[in-house]
């Protein structure tokens, strides 16, 4: 039987082969098909990577929320927080084991004639690297008593620390930050880039200072760490009302890194649903395609029918001798459908500087879809190409 | 002499093995109401070994003949036996099995698989058979040897001049060494000195001991046969031992 396959398969590979234009014009349904499902679910995957990416790079890891001003994403912030809320909200919610403050921020760096523009400046509080993960290669983070002291002092990316003084050692020398000195008392630890943000290329003080350097006392950000973090949505339940009464307001929002996925899911899934039915729609023609195909080549082998079941086929041979046919015509479809689509995923994602996640999944089922639809569209002409008599077969001019 | 197979039974008058036994068979087809009546009550009996030609005009049933003992074709009644199997009974499958080990058959018009070389077109019945590839290879070979193409079995059969497409057909034909091998007008599309080629061949294989019937208009190659039984109206009109 395996011989007899194999036999099949080299003899239905030449009889597409003969036929190369038609063979491709054939395919070309499924190919579209698979082409845009397996380019959406890889981006997709992409863009999840992408995304999770980005939510660390908040510093929300699975065992904090975020607390942030501003309704949505999309309305400018009008920050209501104050560095004083944290100790408020840790009072008020005894469920609350630490509170991070963080106020993102750019600015200039300049060490003697050398600058670095539109760079990131972080404001953070004391807690910020040992709750949000982060290590020094050489110096100190800053400590609660220069928090408190708006003490202009800063913990640098290697690639400023590199940048302004090469090999040797910045610990204790002085670099000006949007104009003002700082003493640089740490050097990170290289961490890349998470999402589009260089993390090596980063300034982080204290956040009462940044407060000073911005001219406000506002808090832009809070990552809350639960005691329990099974019990995050009753903190995050409780909190809502202590900052509602604290701030007058309610423009502000939580974000966990589930909810977050969830939303990037949610949209992803709308969207692979959009695509899975363009893409049913021309499995489905290319299907119906294929069937006409293949009527056509029973059509035109009605005599080789013939002798065949002159010199020993069965019904059950004829059959096979049609699925894999059709079944080949639909998986190298499906497979230059997977390679077009990862390609075009590739340079999408490429262009955007993300990494490309191939989805196995989405190959493998693609693959076992491209030949459920050469064997469900292939079965009527192969039962067709069976049926035949094969006197009235021989006789077929 | 005519021969009844109806009043035989068991074995043949000459006590030699029977390979086709066909009694009282009818073959109608309908066209719409019209009833044509090809075979209107045959009886036949063919021993091993023999060369039996079936001559007879146009339309008289010769090829629907054929097609009944080729196992390609059922009668509408009457009783077909090969190699003492009452093949009547088998369903499709046993039937393409038959077709695949018992007969051989050989067409006018050669009918060989265009995209197939010569070799593969004699290994096709193998590759039903189930033989593998080592076993194909050598087996197609040697028939090919045996009809004299050793030089053309890498050979479509668009580069094969008729007479050599007919010895790769009666190739094909030997393949799982069957029982008996029918040829229906082989040299109906060759010219005369192939025509003649071929039924040499056919003499050839005779002398080996392969049982052949074939259907011609050519008295001269008829004359090459050992028995010629001739056909009217779907009827047994004569049976004749030429040799
Ligand atoms: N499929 C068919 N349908 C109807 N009539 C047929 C069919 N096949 C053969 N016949 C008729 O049966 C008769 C015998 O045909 P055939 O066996 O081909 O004759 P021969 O081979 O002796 O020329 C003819 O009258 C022919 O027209
Ligand atoms: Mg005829």
């Amino acid at each position: 039987m395996s011989v007899f396959i194999w036999e099949e398969i080299k003899q239905a590979s030449r009889s597409l082969a003969s036929n190369k234009v038609r063979s491709f014009l054939t395919m070309l349904g499924v190919i579209i098909g698979i082409f845009s499902v397996i380019t959406l679910v890889t981006i997709g995957e992409g863009a999840k990577t992408y995304i999770t990416d980005q939510i660390k790079n908040l510093g929300a890891g699975y065992d904090s929320f975020i607390l942030a001003a501003g309704k949505d994403q999309n309305t400018p912030p009008n920050p209501k927080f104050i560095y004083a809320d944290i100790a408020y909200f840790k009072n008020q919610v005894p469920e609350i084991r630490d509170i991070v403050a963080l106020n993102p921020g750019s600015g200039e760096f300049a060490y003697g004639k050398m600058t670095l523009k539109a760079s990131m400046i972080m404001g953070e509080t004391a807690n910020a690297m040992q709750l949000m993960g982060g290590s020094l290669s050489s110096g100190r983070f800053f400590t609660e008593a220069e928090v408190e002291g708006r003490k202009k002092v800063v913990v640098i990316g290697p690639t400023v620390a590199k940048t302004f003084f090469g090999d040797s050692s910045p610990i204790g020398e002085r670099i000006k930050i949007r104009g003002d000195r700082y003493v640089i008392i740490g050097v990170s630890e290289s961490r890349g880039s998470i999402g589009p943000i260089d993390m090596d290329k980063r300034a982080v003080i204290p956040i009462t200072t940044s407060n000073n350097m911005m001219g406000n006392d506002k808090i832009m950000r809070f990552n809350i760490f639960p005691k329990d973090i099974k019990k995050i949505d009753e903190v995050e339940q409780k909190l809502a009302e202590v900052v509602k009464r604290r701030i007058r307001s309610d423009d502000f929002r939580f974000m966990t890194q589930q909810g977050i996925l969830n939303i990037v899911n949610n949209v992803l899934g709308a969207l692979t649903g959009f695509v899975a039915g363009i893409a049913a729609i021309s499995l489905l023609v290319g299907g119906i395609g294929i069937m006409n195909i293949m009527l056509v080549a029973v059509n035109e082998r009605v005599r080789e029918i013939g002798v065949r079941k002159a010199i020993g086929a069965k019904r059950r041979d004829i059959v096979i001798q049609f699925l894999v046919e059709s079944m080949l015509i639909s998986m190298i479809g499906g497979i230059l459908g997977i390679f077009f689509g990862l390609l075009g995923a590739f340079l999408i994602i490429w262009s955007i500087k993300g990494t490309l996640v191939i989805a196995w999944w989405a190959v493998i089922m693609a693959t076992t879809v491209s030949a459920a639809v050469g064997i469900f569209f292939g079965v009527y002409p192969a039962m067709r190409a069976a049926a035949l008599d094969p006197v009235e077969a021989l006789r077929y001019e | 002499m005519t021969r009844d197979g109806s009043k035989l039974s068991g074995s043949s008058a000459t006590g030699a093995q029977v390979v086709v036994r066909i009694r009282d068979v009818k073959r109608i087809y309908h066209l719409g109401k019209v009833e044509v009546r090809a075979l209107q009550g045959i009886n036949l009996i063919v021993e091993k070994g023999e060369f039996l030609s079936i001559m007879g005009p146009s339309g008289c049933g010769k090829s629907t003949l054929m097609h009944i003992i080729g196992c390609l074709d059922r009668p509408s009644s009457g009783h077909i036996s090969i190699d003492e199997v009452d093949v009547d009974e088998l369903d499709d499958n046993r039937l393409a099995d038959i077709r695949n080990r018992k007969v051989g058959f050989v067409f006018q018009t050669f009918n060989l698989l265009p995209k197939l070389n010569a070799i593969e077109n004699v290994e096709l019945p193998l590759i039903y058979a189930g033989a593998g590839f080592e076993e194909r290879r050598k087996k197609a070979s040697e028939l090919l040897n045996v009809v004299g193409l050793n030089d053309r079995m890498y050979h479509r059969p668009s580069e094969l001049s008729g007479g050599q497409s007919q010895r790769v057909a009666i190739a094909r034909a030997l393949a799982n060494d069957p029982s008996l091998i029918l040829a229906d007008e082989p040299t109906g599309n060759l010219d005369s000195k192939s025509g003649e080629e071929i039924i040499h061949l056919f003499e050839e294989l005779n002398n080996r001991g392969i049982t052949l019937i074939i259907v011609t208009h050519d008295k001269d190659i008829a004359g090459h046969s050992k028995r010629i039984v001739r056909l009217k109206d779907g009827l047994v009109l004569s049976d004749e031992k030429i040799k």
